[in-house]
């Protein structure tokens, strides 16, 4: 196991070179730099002054080299957006941020859909499946920053119990250092999405891996209907629902730039869609870096623990037989 | 796997949990650790201790020893909030750094050599007279004395050399240099690196005065100079032109200085105690909070900001403001920068190399339904020339109207002279919008729906990346072939507005009269009557000859919370118009909080 | 679906024998299918939005892009000739609404086929055959994953112009990845199971072991991600138009009228409502039909 761990790591990195090249070519690619003229048309030596500044009146290929050499020494540059920082420390601050919203929201959506999700599926086509199916459908369809209007509305402006935005504002500390009335709101938001969706898929898998013969097995063996739910319907729901599942929590760690705009949260969510539209190239590398390296560690711990719950699956590069 | 069964439980204890803190908060709702956002500050500035004891001797003196107002609230109320928009792009403070990508209350770290008044008039701010040489090239500009950086280092002539010498420097730069070309004598050699910054034409002769030498007479350059943003010398050696974003090394001549920044959550700004300068502030704290462009009304209205400017403003918004006599009271708009909307075209290339395709789609706009239905009057009024009425220059007869009136039969006429009888075989044609928010895009495909329908060609409208359409834009030979787009003033001069308008600017068009018409009046210093008439000439060439059509002229303007008091923004100006003016830097020497504040739910009431 | 074999039908034993099923497997679906009364309901609803999308000139009272500028944000009911109110710029919005269901329908089934036909065969391979294959597809999977799809979009619409088939490829580009993700892992489980041992042991060639008995047991979690890819895809599309990236106006879609209808919807909540609830209904309609599927292919699941 550990060598196999360990060939997908050096992968990864391969991964990382494929993707920043990529990137960095299309980048270049796309029409409109970061120091494009606003208004007026810049007079050639001006503008000729601002690119050579920012090293870009480089050819593309020597800019990316120059990058990587950079990169490697853990330099990832200064962004365009925050001229006074690095892009290391920027995206540090806003992440711890990200990260822990993304947390919370995990937490709480998966736990929550697990359990609606279970109740629904062992109590399949009662009310309560019916109100979870439809409820689910809904959480769904709404985009999270209607829900996050409209629960700023409705708990902000008009009942006026919790704040409307802000992060760890010191006025809004519920337990001092432990937990705030500011994270209440956006992790509700955020988290409405997830867990239909998490709710959805257990109760789809537990239904379907209800009808198989182990469970009539165990039934005849006289085991109650929770623990067969509980140990073995769901073990054997688990494979189909991490891997629709599992891309979720490297998307909830890197944030929404609706959920951050809307709740004034100074996370890295924005700096995803700001990046790209100021074309600040530094830090679309290091996002992407970023995205890469989540990804690249989510599936090897999904593959990872395919093995574990399941013993008979196989991995490796000799996976087959 | 037992596992499994925890996290059953897990789920459920987390759920009750989360639960019990609703409840709980739903209790707390009065207590204090609970509020809405922000609390009253501590009252004191940041500076000495010896002022705190002043003021609390008497409550409506500011630190400066001025007595506040009848109306006013008490001193430690006078805070001000604004909104700042967290998917900006922010740099800087400094204008002079960064022109494009400012810092919400930006530009409060200084006072420039002069601003202008409700009327766009120039006037005395931190020089308090100046006059020009003879040959019209040189201007000599007399400094106050006594005025002082927060370090006590006084601010002398020196320093606007030194910012000079710094945003002609090839090395910075600067996204504004256009501002200057073949204006500052050398100005041009400089930015190409001919020569070095030190030969630019702007000179400190002693520490109270400076000159600037321009390459042919201009006479709008004092009005230029309300750009005259100036950085301390001093600091510009040691710590860079960035200097300010940063407490610690940030120094400031002007009436506020930094207290706190952390981008992408907030700003705050405090009164300068070493301020000696034209305009003591009134207020003691300026704050500036990020927060979702969707969000600012929504905050103003819960009194979470004391101010949100027209951009900023949805339809809905504006529904609701005409609606309720109270907002519309406190609605305030003004000429701004007097800014025009209006649809380009690449005139060397089919078909609008045609003018008479360019004056079909002219006479095809229904400018008048347009505005007052879909724009709204409260915003805009309707364009047939580019300078808005009220500017120097424009046209305030309607002489200009026939050229681009709505008439739709003549539309179709010139269509059909232009062999496109009926629009059969016209191309379709695709109008490029420069990232427009909502409001602005219902505005261009009303237009876009009114040519449709009268002319019967297929217009698409295609709300474009900024970065791409600019990019289409300056490149020469264009890559717009047909968009929409707006410009506001950068100073009050037609030979600032009529100026993008030649061949070598952004636009596809040219026309060699017109451009010599406006090169010949820019340099006019002694006939004003004259200077006037041959930019009124270039304008109605422009209009005639459908370099751009011409759709609506911008209202700006503020809403207010009433208790925002002070007569820059509620004594009207000439025109009788009362608001935030466009450049009226003394605003902010003048605003306060009324007492009125203090019945109200904001973020200054306990 | 050939109904005459039920008459004769029997049920299958729970060791499902593969054989049974190619005879029986239409018709008992169908049966089974049209039983569900939440699938039919979702088949209505879905045969509905698609009628819409392809009579929208018959049906629709007005042109989309016809406006009226002395008619601007009508109140539903406000005005008899408008039964849904006007949007911002003068256009009938029961019409909007009308041709909405083109872009929309057509955006969503397309990417979604596009996710298939690209993500079934990569998952599938990857996952039945494991080895080199499936390293090559994991890493590219992980490489599009990271890819920048904002940059890309961009990219793609700045250089070929916007336009419905620019707005597919580019969510197409991305939607393949979580189905052959999901198919993949699946097949990762099923593999080992003991029937397919026992087809193996038969002397079943490969492929159709992966055809005949992995595809269908893997269905389930690939329909419910389809009845959730669809939406998905219209959800993208709102997101690019909002973005600038979709299609022009005055084409309408439902995801770009929902984006448009948050700075209006404090006061015309209809721009936002109708268009919402109309994604709402075609995702529920898509999700029921889903499920409908899946219960009904099932061939564990017994009378």
């Amino acid at each position: 196991m550990s060598s196999y761990i360990f060939a997908r790591l050096l992968s990864l990195l391969v991964v990382l070179g494929v993707v920043s090249l990529l990137t960095f070519s299309l980048m270049h690619a796309v029409p409109g730099g970061p120091f494009d003229e606003i208004n007026q048309r810049l007079p050639q030596a001006a503008k000729a002054n601002i690119l050579r500044k920012y090293g870009l009146d480089q050819p593309v290929w020597k800019q990316y080299l120059n990058y990587m050499g950079h990169v490697l020494r853990f330099d990832f540059g200064i962004p365009y957006q925050q001229p006074t920082t690095t892009v290391s420390a920027l995206i540090a601050k806003t992440w711890l941020v990200t990260a822990q919203i993304g947390l919370m929201t995990i937490l709480l959506s998966f736990s929550l859909g697990l359990a609606v999700g279970m109740l629904a599926a062992y109590f399949q086509n009662s009310w309560l499946d019916n109100l979870v199916t439809f409820g689910a459908m809904l959480g769904m369809t709404l985009p999270n920053f209607v829900v996050a209007y409209w629960l700023i509305f409705i708990f902000s402006v008009r009942l006026a119990i919790l704040p409307s935005g802000g992060w760890s504002e010191p006025e809004h500390w519920l337990i001092p250092g432990f937990f705030s009335t500011d994270w209440i709101l956006p992790v509700l938001a955020y988290a409405l999405a997830p867990f239909s969706l998490v709710a959805r898929y257990t109760r789809a898998s537990v239904v379907e891996n209800m009808q198989g013969d182990y469970v009539r097995t165990a039934r005849a063996k006289g085991l109650t209907g929770r623990t067969i739910v509980g140990r073995h319907v769901l073990k054997n729901s688990l494979i189909p629902m991490i891997t629709a599942l599992g891309p979720e929590i490297p998307n909830l760690l890197t944030g929404s730039i609706f959920i951050e705009s809307m709740f004034r949260i100074p996370g890295l969510g924005r700096f995803f869609v700001t990046s790209t539209f100021n074309r600040d190239y530094p830090m679309i590398m290091a996002l992407v870096f970023i995205v890469a390296l989540l990804w690249g560690v989510t599936y090897l711990l999904t593959d990872t623990l395919y093995t574990w719950i399941d013993p008979r699956v196989r991995l490796g590069i000799r996976g087959e037989r | 796997m037992s596992g499994t069964r925890s996290r059953h439980t897990t789920g459920r204890i987390v759920f009750l949990l989360i639960l019990a803190l609703i409840l709980v908060a739903c209790d707390g709702g009065k207590s204090p650790a609970i509020e809405l956002s922000g609390v009253v500050k501590e009252s004191t500035p940041v500076a000495t201790t010896g002022e705190a004891e002043t003021a609390a001797v008497d409550p409506y003196l500011t630190i400066y020893g001025d007595r506040l107002p009848e109306d006013a609230a008490p001193y430690e109320l006078q805070i001000y909030k604004e909104a700042c928009d967290i998917s900006g792009n922010h740099i800087t403070f400094d204008f002079q750094v960064s022109v494009y990508q400012p810092f919400c209350l930006a530009n409060l770290f200084q006072d420039q050599l002069v601003s202008l008044d409700k009327d766009f008039k120039v006037t005395p701010a931190s020089a308090e007279r100046w006059e020009v040489s003879e040959d019209g090239l040189t201007w000599t500009f007399h400094i106050k004395p006594g005025l002082q950086w927060s370090d006590g280092t006084p601010l002398t002539a020196h320093d606007w050399e030194a910012t000079y010498q710094l945003i002609a420097n090839p090395d910075h730069g600067w996204d504004f240099a256009w501002f200057y070309t073949g204006v500052l004598k050398n100005w041009d050699e400089i930015i190409a690196g001919e020569l070095p910054p030190g030969e630019l034409g702007v000179k400190a002769v002693d520490d109270l005065t400076l000159q600037i030498i321009t390459q042919r007479p201009w006479p709008p350059l004092p009005a230029m100079m309300q750009f005259s943003y100036v950085l301390q010398k001093k600091a510009l050696q040691k710590h860079g032109p960035l200097y300010n974003s940063n407490v610690a090394t940030s120094v400031s001549a002007g009436p506020f200085m930094l207290d706190v920044l952390e981008p992408g959550q907030r700003i705050e700004l405090v009164a300068n105690p070493h301020y000696r300068g034209y305009r003591p502030p009134r207020l003691q704290r300026l704050i500036a909070e990020y927060r979702s462009p969707d969000t600012f009304f929504l905050a103003f209205q819960n009194g979470e900001v004391d101010r949100v400017q027209s951009n900023w403003l949805s339809p809905a918004d504006y529904s609701i403001i005409q609606s309720d006599p109270t907002l519309s009271a406190n609605y305030l708009r003004h000429f701004g920068d007097f800014r025009t909307d209006y649809l380009l075209f690449d005139t060397y290339n089919p078909p609008f190399n045609d003018m008479n395709v360019r004056k079909a789609l002219a006479h095809a706009v229904d400018r008048e339904a347009i505005v007052s239905n879909v724009f709204g009057e409260i915003k805009a009024m309707p364009a047939y020339s580019f300078l808005m009425p009220g500017f120097p220059a424009s046209d305030t007869e309607d002489k200009l109207m026939q050229y681009q009136s709505y008439d739709c039969d003549r539309a179709k006429d010139y269509l059909a002279q232009a062999g496109y009888p009926d629009g059969q075989g016209f191309p379709k044609l695709e109008m490029w919008l420069r990232n427009e928010p909502p409001a602005m895009q219902a505005v261009y495909q009303a237009v876009a729906a009114s040519i449709q329908q009268c002319l019967n060609i297929t217009i698409e409208v295609s709300n474009k990346d900024f970065k791409a359409y600019m990019d289409a834009l300056n490149a020469k030979p264009t890559g717009l072939k047909f968009g929409a787009v707006s410009y506001g003033m950068d100073y009050l001069d037609p030979a600032n507005m009529l100026g993008i308008w030649v061949s070598t600017g952004r636009h596809a068009w040219k026309n060699e009269e017109f451009e010599r018409l406006v090169n010949e009046a820019a340099g006019i210093t002694d006939d004003p009557v004259r200077r006037k008439a041959l930019f009124q000439e270039a304008e109605r060439i422009l209009v005639e000859n459908v370099g751009g059509i011409f759709l609506a002229h911008r209202w700006q303007g503020d809403i207010l919370q009433p208790y925002l008091r002070g007569d820059s923004i509620r004594s009207p100006d000439s025109q009788g118009i009362a608001g935030w003016h466009w450049g009226n830097d003394w605003v902010w020497g003048n605003i306060y909080i009324s007492k009125d504040v203090v019945n109200r739910n904001t973020y200054r009431t306990k | 679906m050939d109904r005459t074999a039920s008459t004769t039908w029997e049920p299958p034993l729970p060791s499902t024998r593969p054989r049974s099923r190619e005879r029986t497997l239409g018709g008992y679906a169908a049966r089974r299918f049209f039983k569900n009364r939440l699938a039919v309901l979702g088949l209505v609803v879905v045969l509905f939005f698609l009628f819409l999308a392809v009579f929208a000139p018959l049906i629709a009272p007005y042109p989309y892009d016809r406006a009226d500028f002395s008619k601007v944000l009508l109140f539903p009911f406000e005005d008899p000739a408008h039964p849904l109110g006007t949007d911002e710029v003068g256009r009938d919005f029961l019409s909007r609404l009308i041709y909405g269901a083109r872009i929309s329908m057509t955006v969503g089934l397309s990417v979604e086929a596009i996710a298939l036909l690209v993500g079934i065969p990569l998952g599938g391979i990857a996952g039945y055959w494991g080895g080199k294959p499936d390293y090559v597809i994991s890493r590219l999977i992980e490489v599009m994953t990271a890819f920048p799809g904002l940059l890309f979009a961009i990219f793609l619409m700045t250089l070929w112009g916007n336009g419905l088939l620019k707005v597919i490829l580019v969510l197409g580009l991305t939607s393949w990845i979580v189905v052959a993700r999901l198919l993949r892992g699946q097949l990762y489980a099923l593999r080992e199971k003991e029937y397919i041992e026992a087809a193996r042991c038969l002397g079943v060639p490969r492929r159709r072991i992966l055809a005949r008995h992995l595809l269908p047991n893997a269905l389930t979690p690939l329909l419910v991600a389809i009845s959730f890819g669809i939406p998905a895809a219209i959800f993208g599309e709102a997101g690019l138009s909002f973005l600038g990236l979709g299609v022009n106006d005055p084409l309408p879609s439902w995801g770009k009228m929902v984006g448009i209808s948050m700075a209006y919807v404090r006061v015309y909540w209809y721009l936002g409502l109708f268009p919402t609830v109309l994604i709402a209904l075609s995702m529920l309609g898509f999700s029921f039909v889903g499920d409908g599927l899946r219960d009904a292919l099932d061939p564990r699941l017994i009378e």
